[in-house]
């Protein structure tokens, strides 16, 4: 069958990745962090897969407790390099987060939902595709907001960022637990109950 | 017993959470109190995550990233004052306080090494990963005794934040002291001190709201 991660992320980056030499400014600059976000979870998929097998956790504890260090951490470094390189205007960075984490959610859904080829429904889409696209969504905003302090407050940016990105992990370590859980639709709902209050308060604050 | 421990811990500090969000995170309400409130905050997903774990069976390995949450409590008391509040108050010119305040990182420094050394019978995995979680404590605690020492300024900030600070060294007080008595392993002790760990906890936020209004005077 040939490496699935591989081919799903070529199937979805090609059309894309074509577009990006049709639209500008913004649009392409959002557009150019989904397919950074799509690349993170490329990468992160075979590193989970090749520190699982070194290591002796069992499934359930590597997938809540070891996995999402590295994915916030990874998903983070785009956003931080992109900071730094270009010192971007509040609502591109913002943006630019969020595009990281929902291009991470779209192959991530992707490769589980083709993998569950026998129990897959739609409504398990709807439920993956909204809960893990809002979860990966947050969880870069969050490392976003605390990056925006780069140019302005440099020293709140280096603790404050770590803090932030440790709020991911968790939040992220969070899901992936009850997902994992008999209280499963807990989960699912978590995402949807702090995305959008969160969204509609920085809206409401003028932030995003 | 341990699941009703955590619940108490995570309501404490979720309603500490909750009271200074709705009084701080407003307009013209100054950064250095909504950094506490997020440390507060940070606590509080701590213990969530503690009684998640319970719930969903718990793991083999006694390390769970939700001590990350500790991490990040210690990483914004540091941020608050060593980013925010620092550069307002001190002028270089107290070298006492800058010298005393060494106290602070120097305790918590020796702890750590004492526990790591003659703490109970876990991994060296688990004992490394806890030194390194309570790393930021160090330089925080620092920050934190020195601007309790620091001679008031006229602009009054430093009495503002004097119970910040307070709480702050009350809570690296408490928690070593519940590291402690985790090692000696009396269950009703651990009860005892898991709770009162909360305490300075909500104290920070409380004494969060109460500096805010005490700054804008």
């Amino acid at each position: 069958m040939g490496n699935l991660n591989l081919i799903l992320f070529i199937s979805i980056v090609a059309p894309l990745g074509m577009m990006l030499f049709v639209y500008k400014g913004k649009t392409r600059t959002s557009l150019l962090f989904l397919l950074v976000g799509i690349a993170v979870c490329l990468f992160c998929g075979e590193l989970n897969t090749a520190l699982y097998q070194a290591m002796s956790f069992s499934r359930k504890y590597y997938t809540v407790n070891i996995a999402p260090l590295f994915e916030e951490f990874f998903k983070a470094l785009p956003i931080i390099v992109y900071a730094f390189a270009y010192k971007p205007e509040r609502q591109k960075l913002l943006e630019s987060s969020v595009s990281v984490g929902v291009g991470f959610a779209i192959l991530e859904n992707a490769f589980i939902l083709s993998k569950s080829v026998d129990s897959v429904s739609v409504f398990l889409a709807l439920v993956r595709g909204f809960g893990a696209g809002m979860m990966h969504g947050i969880c870069t905003l969050a490392v976003g907001f605390g990056i925006m302090f780069i140019n302005t407050k440099k020293k709140l940016f280096y603790s404050g960022t770590a803090a932030l990105l440790s709020v991911a992990v968790m939040y992220h370590a969070t899901y992936n637990s009850l997902v994992q859980s008999p209280y499963q639709n807990v989960g699912f709902l978590l995402p949807l109950s702090t995305f959008v209050p969160l969204i509609i308060i920085l809206r409401k604050k003028d932030i995003l | 017993m341990e699941i009703f421990l955590s619940i108490s811990a995570f309501i404490i500090a979720a309603a500490g959470f909750l009271y200074g969000t709705f009084r701080l995170f407003k307009k013209g309400k100054p950064l250095y109190f909504q950094i506490l409130i997020c440390a507060v905050g940070c606590y509080a997903i701590e213990e969530l995550f503690s009684i998640i774990t319970i719930v969903c069976g718990g793991y083999e390995e006694p390390i769970t990233v939700g001590m990350l949450g500790i991490f990040g409590l210690d990483l914004f008391l540091f941020s608050a004052n060593y980013g925010q509040l620092d550069k307002i108050v001190d002028d270089g010119k107290d070298k006492r306080a800058k010298f005393l305040a060494l106290v602070a990182p120097i305790i918590i420094f020796f702890a750590q090494i004492f526990f790591f050394l003659f703490g109970k019978n876990e991994s060296a995995f688990t004992r490394i990963t806890l030194i390194l979680i309570n790393l930021p404590s160090i330089p925080a605690s620092y920050y934190n005794l020195k601007h309790l020492l620091l001679k008031n300024d006229d602009l009054g900030f430093l009495k503002a934040t004097r119970w910040c600070n307070i709480m702050a060294l009350a809570y690296y007080v408490f928690s070593h002291v519940f590291i402690f008595i985790y090692e000696i392993g009396n269950p009703l002790a651990i009860s005892l001190a898991s709770v009162m760990n909360v305490i300075p906890i909500l104290g920070l936020s409380i004494a969060a709201t109460k500096g805010a209004d005490l700054w804008a005077t």
